[in-house]
């Protein structure tokens, strides 16, 4: 099983922190970071492959292309089977929530800070997907 | 097996075909159980045969019985046991037979020996057996003897068989040989014999009867005799096959002709003829022949032909086509109308065997055909309406063309039969009635009044547009409705009444009801209805007469108006002479003035006038002298007990009539309706302050919006005149972004009594919008109103305060966002952080916590300035309003 992590976040701290999150989980797999939805389109639309699982951790409020932009066009290349959107917010308006809670893409919202706790029940998530 | 072949069917056959079950017992046979008994010196012997079910005793010596079913059968096991002898000496040793009855009880058998009687296919029919009631042996000898009378049984079966064969081949002989008789009888065949050598002709009785001849001796009937009796056309012809026939090994020769019956009249008959025997130089010698009178068939193929002539003569002569073709569309047979068509159209002629469809012909038309031809080849039989041109006339004319299959004798279909009949009349008079029936629907159509036909139970079977207009149904709602449904309640019973005088053969005219309209308003109808016996409808014509009936109740009222005013409009009269003394006062006077007449005459008219009003009434009754009639203006008369009434007067000069010579005062109390006008004009005067004061403003517009009045508070509020609104449009003010919904909420007034509307944009007199809300009340049904009344208000400073209060919102809501999210993100941020320090596990590298710090450090920062943003921002909001 091939694993890469895409973290889609503008705030080079929460990078950071969530980087050192998934250390501590012992997430595994290759990670990616990207500053917006944007960069990390253009490398899904490259690279994206059916044999890899993607996990991927979206931030809603991003310059040049937010979250809901990014998740309008992600879905359309992107399968269930291989794929898992968690959202990290800090806040924001719940009907905009509510949008993206339809998605069959988005598994979970998390709000930030994202914790080791918060990282380690990510992984039950995933493995659960993934590893059965 | 046992019993299998008890019951094999080979064997039963062979039983059955000797023909011996249960025939009569026969001496032959008696003569051999008798011979058996003495033989094997037994008290018994029995000739058994055992078919399926039984056994059968042609022979029972020594018993009184001629048969036992198969269970008592001792025979039935040389049979089944496929033996040809059997003997039991002691039945009563041998299970098998122990529980016979035959042993058990009567006749007591204790001994068997049987012999198998064996036919000669090798089946078992049975035995020839001895019994007896001891135990007992037999003797070889004895043994012998039974097989051999046995084998002699069945012989005497097989001789029995094949004479009773020679018998049935004779009688069927004897029946064939009668059979070919009673066919010659029957045919009425002659046969003849001639002998060439002796010229002699020998005829059979059926030959003689022919030709009404006796029987004649063989020599006096010679050739030339019988050549004399044939009718002379055909005698050459006679004499030519003949010599034919007695060429050297002709087969023979077939030929029909005329022949002299006695009675003098010519027979046809039809010969058949054959020489028998040739001598050594092929010279014929005899000959032998068949004749038969074929003359009734003759007479039915001549007149056949003439029949068949004739419907050619009929079918070539008709102007319809006709013709039939194979399945390969090949023709078979046409009639000259169908040629000369095919001649017009080619060119040329077809023959017979020639392909139908022309390859040279128009191909459209031609795949048309073929379609048809195909149709009609799997057995479809149908007919077709089509247009033929013919090109040289310029002629357009139409057939109807039928296709049936064509069998033959087996029921196969072999071809197609077509018959083309012109039908361009029927077509153009169904034309004619088409065009004639349009122009009757466009004059229906374009009928004001309703033309409609209704069945005997009233429903309608047809009606023109005119109902839409009238009633506001389209025609097809309608047909197929009872009119009961459409009738006003109230008049449902009279209309029923009409409608049965209708039916009754009553010509009904003027009829007058009500219908009700789709809205539910009330229709008057005016009706002329007929009842057409044949079509069994009615025919009626009705007229929307709403106008007529407003005119009517305008002259009803008028003509109340004016009985009103002459009999009860005054309420007294009164007659002056020339100097304005009563003559006459109506006791009507008593009761309204509390006078008698006698109290007024003699008097002067001015002596009863109120002081106040005295100039005024004297002033106005001097021009009586000058005019025929004068109104006078109210005054006030004063009564006995001093008290006051207001009077109205007309004056009408009659000095010249000598029937009066005098003036006549129509007088009337109008003291209630003088107080009504006071209480009116101070009504009138307060809402004249309401409308003209107010801060509403008040108008009336018609049912298009047009204003047909407006309250003057239109100039302080609009700062347009009611004379400027009066004959523009209402929505003409309205902003064009206003507009669809204001008017759609306009429009509900007709549905319900009043309307809230707005608020929207209306056009101030400086071009200014300013915002309007407003009330309609529909008062169109209202006479004293008769339109809208619209109640306006300006609520500029409404819409203005709740915009302001919405701008505000917006603002507070981004100061919420702001606080929730950026406010949010860097406390985040601390939390992360803070949790990475203080998780006593990760042993950080000291680069990492310098790292950690800074972050600390930049996202307290951010909180900082992002608390300076909120406050700035809130002010901002604050300070909007």
């Amino acid at each position: 099983m091939i694993y890469q992590l895409l973290l889609i976040e503008d705030d080079p701290i929460f990078t950071f922190l969530l980087k050192k999150g998934i250390e501590a989980a012992a997430l595994e797999g290759d990670i990616h970071n990207f500053s917006n939805g944007l960069t990390a389109l253009e490398f899904l639309t490259k690279e994206y492959s059916k044999e890899v699982n993607y996990i991927i951790f979206l931030d809603l409020n991003m310059p040049v292309m937010n979250g809901w932009q990014f998740m309008e066009k992600f879905e359309k290349i992107a399968s269930t089977e291989n794929c898992m959107v968690f959202v990290l917010t800090s806040s924001a308006y719940q009907q905009d929530i509510d949008k993206l809670k339809e998605k069959p893409l988005v598994e979970e919202f998390v709000t930030k800070p994202i914790t080791d706790f918060i990282l380690k029940g990510i992984k039950k998530t995933v493995v659960a997907k993934f590893e059965n | 097996m046992e019993g299998n072949n008890i019951l094999d069917k080979e064997r039963i056959k062979t039983l059955m075909s000797f023909d011996v079950m249960d025939t009569l017992p026969e001496s032959i046979y008696d003569d051999i159980t008798s011979l058996a008994a003495s033989i094997c010196k037994t008290p018994i012997s029995l000739i058994s045969l055992v078919d399926n079910k039984r056994q059968f005793f042609k022979s029972h010596h020594g018993l009184d019985f001629n048969g036992t079913s198969l269970e008592d059968s001792f025979c039935k096991h040389i049979i089944s046991n496929d033996k040809d002898l059997m003997i039991v000496e002691n039945t009563n040793d041998d299970e098998r037979f122990t529980n016979y009855s035959l042993v058990k009880e009567n006749p007591g058998v204790s001994f068997y020996a049987g012999a198998s009687l064996t036919a000669s296919n090798g089946n078992r029919l049975g035995s020839l057996c001895v019994i007896d009631y001891e135990a007992r042996k037999l003797s070889e000898q004895q043994i012998n003897g039974l097989k051999t009378l046995a084998k002699q049984v069945v012989k005497l079966f097989e001789l029995r068989r094949s004479k009773k064969n020679e018998e049935d081949q004779k009688i069927d002989l004897e029946r064939k040989g009668k059979l070919l008789e009673n066919i010659v009888k029957a045919t009425e065949i002659g046969v003849w014999e001639r002998n060439i050598k002796e010229d002699s002709i020998m005829l059979s009785d059926e030959a003689l009867q022919i030709i009404g001849l006796d029987k004649v001796p063989i020599h006096h009937f010679k050739t030339n005799k019988w050549l004399g009796l044939i009718h002379p056309e055909d005698l050459a012809m006679v004499k030519e096959q003949f010599l034919n026939c007695c060429d050297y090994q002709s087969v023979g020769c077939e030929i029909q002709y005329r022949i002299m019956h006695k009675n003098g009249q010519f027979k046809w008959v039809h010969e058949n003829g054959k020489v028998l025997s040739w001598n050594d130089k092929q010279e014929p010698l005899l000959m032998y022949g068949t004749l038969q009178d074929i003359t009734e068939k003759v007479h039915n193929r001549i007149e056949l032909e003439r029949v068949k002539n004739n419907q050619e003569a009929m079918i070539n002569s008709t102007k319809d086509f006709m013709w039939a073709i194979d399945l390969d569309l090949k023709l078979i047979t046409a009639n000259t109308s169908f040629h000369q068509l095919i001649k017009r159209n080619l060119g040329h002629f077809i023959k017979e065997g020639d392909y139908v469809i022309s390859e040279t012909f128009n191909a459209e038309i031609n795949n048309k055909w073929k379609d048809f031809y195909n149709r009609a080849s799997t057995g479809e039989r149908f007919s077709i309406k089509h247009k033929i041109k013919d090109p040289s006339k310029y002629l357009t004319s139409y057939n109807q063309t039928s296709f049936n299959p064509l069998y033959n004798k087996e029921s196969k279909q072999i071809g197609i039969t077509c018959f083309s009949k012109d039908i361009t009349s029927e077509v153009l008079s169904q034309q004619v009635l088409l065009t004639a029936k349009e122009e009757m629907e466009k004059i229906m159509n374009a009928s004001l009044d309703i033309i409609c036909t209704i069945d005997e139970e009233g429903y309608f079977l047809s009606i023109n547009k005119a109902c839409k207009r009238i009633w506001g149904y389209e025609p097809k709602d309608l047909i197929g409705t009872n009119y009961k449904e459409l009738v006003y309640e109230e008049d449902i019973a009279l209309t029923q009444d009409s409608a049965d005088s209708v039916l009754a053969g009553e010509k009904v005219v003027n009829f007058e009801n009500r219908y009700l309209h789709k809205n539910k308003t009330i229709v008057p109808m005016l009706w002329s209805s007929n009842w057409d016996e044949k079509d069994g409808v009615i025919y009626c014509v009705a007229r929307d007469i709403t106008e007529k009936k407003k005119a009517e109740l305008q002259l009803e009222n008028s003509e109340r108006r004016f009985r009103t005013l002459v009999q009860e409009g005054s309420d007294l009269i009164g007659i002056l002479d020339k100097d304005a003394n009563f003559i006459y006062v109506s006791p009507t006077s008593t009761r309204i003035l509390n006078t008698t007449p006698q109290g007024f005459i003699g008097n002067k008219v001015f002596d009863f006038v109120h002081v106040d009003d005295y100039e005024m009434f004297y002033n106005q009754f001097q021009t009586i002298y000058n005019k025929a009639q004068i109104t006078i203006e109210p005054f006030r008369f004063k009564n006995k007990e001093g008290k006051l009434v207001w009077i109205e007067t007309i004056a009408t000069n009659k000095l010249d009539d000598p029937s009066i010579n005098g003036i006549i005062l129509n007088s009337k109390d109008i003291t209630e309706k003088k107080k009504a006008a006071v209480q009116l004009e101070q009504s009138e005067k307060r809402f004249k302050t309401l409308v003209q004061e107010g801060s509403d403003m008040i108008c009336i517009v018609d049912e298009h919006a047009n204003f047909s009045y407006a309250s003057p508070t239109s100039t302080k509020i609009l700062s347009i005149t009611p004379e400027e609104f009066i004959g523009t449009n209402a929505f003409d003010y309205v902003h064009p972004d206003d507009y669809e919904t204001i008017h759609n909420q306009f429009i509900k007034i007709f549905e319900i009594p009043q309307v809230t509307i707005g608020p929207f944009r209306f056009k101030h007199g400086d071009g200014n919008w300013i915002w309007m809300e407003t009330i309609a009340t529909n008062k169109l049904y209202e006479p004293t109103i008769n339109g809208i009344v619209i109640n306006s208000k300006d609520v500029t400073t409404k819409v203005q305060h709740l915009n302001a209060i919405e701008k505000q919102n917006e603002q507070l809501k981004k100061i919420a966002w702001t606080q929730s999210h950026i406010v949010r993100a860097p406390v985040a941020r601390l939390m992360g952080l803070i949790n990475l320090i203080r998780d006593e596990k990760k042993n950080l590298p000291f680069e990492e916590k310098q790292r950690i710090l800074n972050y600390i450090i930049t996202s307290a920062d951010e909180i900082d300035s992002v608390i300076k943003e909120i406050i700035k921002t809130t002010a901002n909001a604050i300070d909007t309003e």
